[in-house]
C-alpha cells in the first residue's frame, strides 16, 4: 500500500511501536521493579547488618571487673570499668552452693543516671558507668564467715563480670596489668607458701605432706622442703614447663656489710602423693606443666640441680633471722604457634627463720555480737625449737582488750594465770619443769564478752615467750570474726 | 467490464479491509501477548521480590535476635529443678523455643529438653518464653532426672529465628 506521496507504508509499524512500548514496559516495571526492590532489601539487611556488628565491636570493648569487699559486716563489691562507657542494669550474688542470696534489677527502658561510687551510698540501677569510674553496691547480705560470695554483674549489651568475696587471689584484671608491667605469667598463691619436715632420709626421701606448716616462720639448720602453689595467667594462654633449674633461694641481709653470707638453694624436686620424693638422682626430675588457667603446687627441698647432680636435703643454716625468699623459675613456655624458652623470677616472699617455733589454734573463730564466748587456745612446741629440760614456753600473753570482762578459766597444770587492767590475759610456768617443751602442748582457756558489731574481725595480739636459744617470742595470730 | 479491470477492482475492495482487520488483530495479539509476557514476568518477579524479601527477613530476624543466659540457680528443695536468667540485649523480642541441659562432666553423657517453656507466645511459637528488649526473664525448669553436685551442666537456649546460646554452672 503506498501514501499519497506514493511512498510505501509500514504494515508492521504500529504494531512494533507498540511491541517496542510494551517491551520498554516490561523492563521498566519489572526488571527495575525487581533490582530497585532487590537493591532496598540488601539496603535494610547490611544496614542491621552494620548495626549488630557495630553492638558486638562495642560488647568486646567493654571491660569491667569487680572488686568484693565488707562493709559494717554486709557484702558489699565495686565495679570498675577500664573499657568503654557501659550501663549497668543488673546484678545478682550468689553463694558457694549457687544459690542466689541477693538479686536487683532494672526496669526494662529505664533511663539509665550517673553511677555513684561512694562509702556511704550505693549505686542504684540502671546506672551509666563512664570510662576509668567505679560503682559501688553496698547490700543488706550480711557475710557468713567460710562462706564465698560470687558478685556477677550485667551489662545492657549483655556482658557479664564475675567476682567473688572473698577474692582467693588476684584477680585476672589485677594479674594480667600486672602481667603487663612485666613480672611473669606465674602466680605464687601467697597462702599457699609452706614448708614440711621430713619423715625419711636416706636413702628414700620422704616429707609429710599430711602436716604443712606455715612458710613465714621456719626452722634454722633444719632439713625442710618447701612448697607453693603456681598459678599460671600467661596473657597468651601458653602452657608453661618448669624444668629442673628452677629453685627457691634464701638470702640474709648482712649486718655488717655482705658478702660471707650463703644464699641456699632449695631446687625443685618431685614429690609422689604420700610424701616420697620421687626425683633423688642426677636426671630424674620430670619436668611440671602448668596449663593457661590452672594451678600446680611446687615442691622446693633439693640442695642441687637434679640436672646436674644427685638429691641432698637442704636447711636454712645460714643465720638466724628475717630471710627474702625468691622463687626462680626456668622451662619452656608453649604456644599454639611456638614455643620458647621461659624464666621468671617471683620475689614476693620471705621467711623469719628462728630455733624456737611455736604452733598455735584458736577457738572458735566467730563470734556473736555483744555476747559472752569462751575461746580455747592450743599452744606448742614444735620439734624444730631449742630442747632441753630448762627450754620452753615459759609465759603465754593474750591481748584481749577490745573483749569485756575478760577472766581465765582454768590454767594447765603448774601454770597461773592473770587478768590486767588493760585487757592483757598472762598464762606464766611455775617452774622450768612446766614449760611446754619441745613437742609438747598446752591448752588455755579464757572468757570474754565481744563487742556490739557486725562484721568485725577482732585481733588479739598475743605471743608466747620462750626461754632458752636465740628467738625468745613469737607473735600469735590469733582472733575473732564478731557478726550478728 | 475488462476482466482484468474486474479482478483488480476485486482485489483492491478485499485488501481494502483485510489489511486493517489484519493490522487490527496483530496489534490486539501484539498487545495481548505483550500483557500476558508483562503480567507474567512482574508475577514472577513478585514472587522473586517476595522470596528474597522473607529470606532477608529471616536473616535480619536473626541478625536482631541477641540473648544470654547469665544467672543458674539450683533448687535447693527439688534437686531436678533448675531455675534460668535471661537477658535480651538485642532491640527485638526474643522468643526462646527450646533449652538442652546436660551433664558436661560426667561419664555418662545425658541430655533432657525442655520445649514447653512457657505459654501465649507468637503463631509457631506458642510455646515459647518471651523475653522482652532489655529485661531480665527467668523460668524454672524441671529436668527430670535430679542433678548432682559438683557437676557441670550445660544449658544451651535456642532462639525462635535459631540463634542459640550456651552456658555452664556446677551444681
Amino acid at each position: 500500500m503506498r501514501n499519497r506521496y506514493g511512498r510505501k507504508r509500514n504494515k508492521s509499524a504500529v504494531s512494533s511501536v507498540i511491541g517496542a512500548v510494551i517491551v520498554l514496559g516490561i523492563l521498566f516495571s519489572v526488571v527495575y521493579g525487581y533490582f530497585y526492590t532487590v537493591s532496598q532489601d540488601q539496603q535494610v539487611y547490611q544496614s542491621i547488618e552494620r548495626q549488630v556488628n557495630s553492638v558486638a565491636i562495642q560488647r568486646n570493648q567493654e571491660n569491667l571487673y569487680i572488686v568484693g569487699s565488707l562493709q559494717n559486716g554486709n557484702v558489699t563489691f565495686s565495679v570498675n570499668n577500664t573499657g568503654i562507657p557501659a550501663t549497668l542494669v543488673a546484678y545478682f550474688i550468689t553463694d558457694q552452693t549457687g544459690k542466689v542470696d541477693n538479686y536487683v534489677n532494672s526496669t526494662a527502658g529505664a533511663s539509665p543516671s550517673a553511677c555513684v561510687s561512694s562509702p556511704s551510698v550505693s549505686a542504684s540501677l540502671p546506672c551509666m558507668l563512664n570510662q576509668g569510674k567505679s560503682a559501688t553496691f553496698l547490700t543488706k547480705l550480711g557475710y557468713s564467715p567460710g562462706q564465698t560470695y560470687t558478685m556477677k554483674a550485667l551489662t545492657s549489651r549483655g556482658t557479664t563480670v564475675v567476682g567473688t568475696y572473698p577474692s582467693p587471689q588476684l584477680t585476672s584484671y589485677s594479674v594480667n596489668s600486672l602481667v603487663a608491667s612485666g613480672l611473669g605469667s606465674l602466680e605464687m598463691v601467697f597462702t599457699s607458701f609452706s614448708f614440711y619436715n621430713y619423715t625419711s632420709t636416706g636413702p628414700k626421701y620422704a616429707i609429710d605432706l599430711t602436716r604443712p606448716y606455715s612458710g613465714s616462720v621456719t626452722p634454722f639448720s633444719k632439713n625442710i622442703a618447701f612448697s607453693a602453689e603456681i598459678v599460671n595467667n600467661d596473657p597468651a594462654f601458653g602452657t608453661i614447663v618448669v624444668d629442673a633449674h628452677t629453685d627457691l633461694w634464701t638470702f640474709v641481709s648482712c649486718s655488717s656489710g655482705c658478702g660471707g653470707q650463703s644464699l641456699l638453694f632449695f631446687y625443685v624436686m618431685n614429690v609422689a602423693s604420700n610424701g616420697t620424693i620421687t626425683s633423688t638422682t642426677q636426671g630424674s626430675f620430670t619436668p611440671i606443666t602448668i596449663p593457661y588457667g590452672q594451678s600446680a603446687t611446687i615442691y622446693f627441698g633439693s640442695a642441687n640441680d637434679l640436672s646436674l647432680g644427685s638429691f641432698a636435703p637442704q636447711q636454712i643454716s645460714d643465720a638466724i633471722g628475717e630471710h627474702d625468699v625468691f622463687m626462680i623459675f626456668s622451662g619452656a613456655k608453649v604456644n599454639p604457634t611456638n614455643t620458647s624458652l621461659y624464666s621468671q623470677n617471683v620475689p614476693f616472699s620471705s621467711t623469719f627463720t628462728a630455733d624456737n617455733i611455736a604452733n598455735f589454734t584458736e577457738t572458735p573463730q566467730s563470734c556473736s555480737s555483744g555476747t559472752q564466748t569462751t575461746f580455747t587456745l592450743k599452744v606448742g612446741n614444735s620439734v624444730w625449737s631449742t630442747t632441753g629440760s630448762s627450754n620452753g614456753i615459759s609465759k603465754v600473753v593474750v591481748q584481749a582488750g577490745q573483749f569485756t570482762s575478760p577472766s581465765v578459766g582454768a590454767p594447765p597444770s603448774g601454770w597461773s594465770g592473770n587478768v590486767y587492767p588493760n585487757g592483757s590475759i598472762i598464762w606464766t610456768a611455775s617452774t622450768s619443769s612446766y614449760y611446754i617443751h619441745a613437742k609438747g602442748i598446752n591448752t588455755f582457756t579464757w572468757t570474754g564478752t565481744a563487742p556490739v558489731s557486725n562484721g568485725t574481725q577482732v585481733a588479739f595480739v598475743s605471743s608466747a615467750y620462750f626461754v632458752g636459744g636465740t628467738i625468745s617470742a613469737q607473735p600469735l595470730g590469733i582472733g575473732c570474726y564478731v557478726h550478728t | 467490464m475488462n476482466p482484468r479491470q474486474f479482478g483488480k477492482k476485486k482485489r483492491r475492495s478485499i485488501g481494502a479491509i483485510t489489511p486493517v482487520i489484519g493490522a487490527i488483530l496483530m496489534i490486539a495479539v501484539t498487545i495481548a501477548v505483550g500483557f500476558a509476557t508483562w503480567a507474567w514476568a512482574r508475577s514472577s518477579a513478585s514472587n522473586s521480590e517476595s522470596n528474597l524479601g522473607n529470606a532477608i527477613g529471616q536473616n535480619i530476624n536473626y541478625l536482631k535476635e541477641n540473648f544470654v543466659i547469665i544467672n543458674a540457680n539450683y533448687s535447693s528443695t527439688s534437686n531436678q529443678y533448675v531455675t534460668l536468667w535471661f537477658y535480651n540485649s538485642g532491640n527485638t523480642t526474643v522468643y526462646i523455643k527450646q533449652v538442652w541441659i546436660s551433664n558436661v562432666t560426667s561419664t555418662e553423657p545425658w541430655t533432657y529438653t525442655n520445649s514447653s517453656l512457657s505459654t501465649g507466645g507468637p503463631s509457631g511459637c506458642t510455646t515459647c518464653l518471651k523475653l522482652t528488649i532489655g529485661a531480665i526473664t527467668y523460668v524454672k525448669l524441671n529436668a527430670n532426672t535430679a542433678l548432682k553436685s559438683g557437676v557441670v551442666y550445660q544449658f544451651k537456649a535456642l532462639g525462635q529465628y535459631g540463634n542459640t546460646y550456651s552456658y555452664q554452672q556446677s551444681k
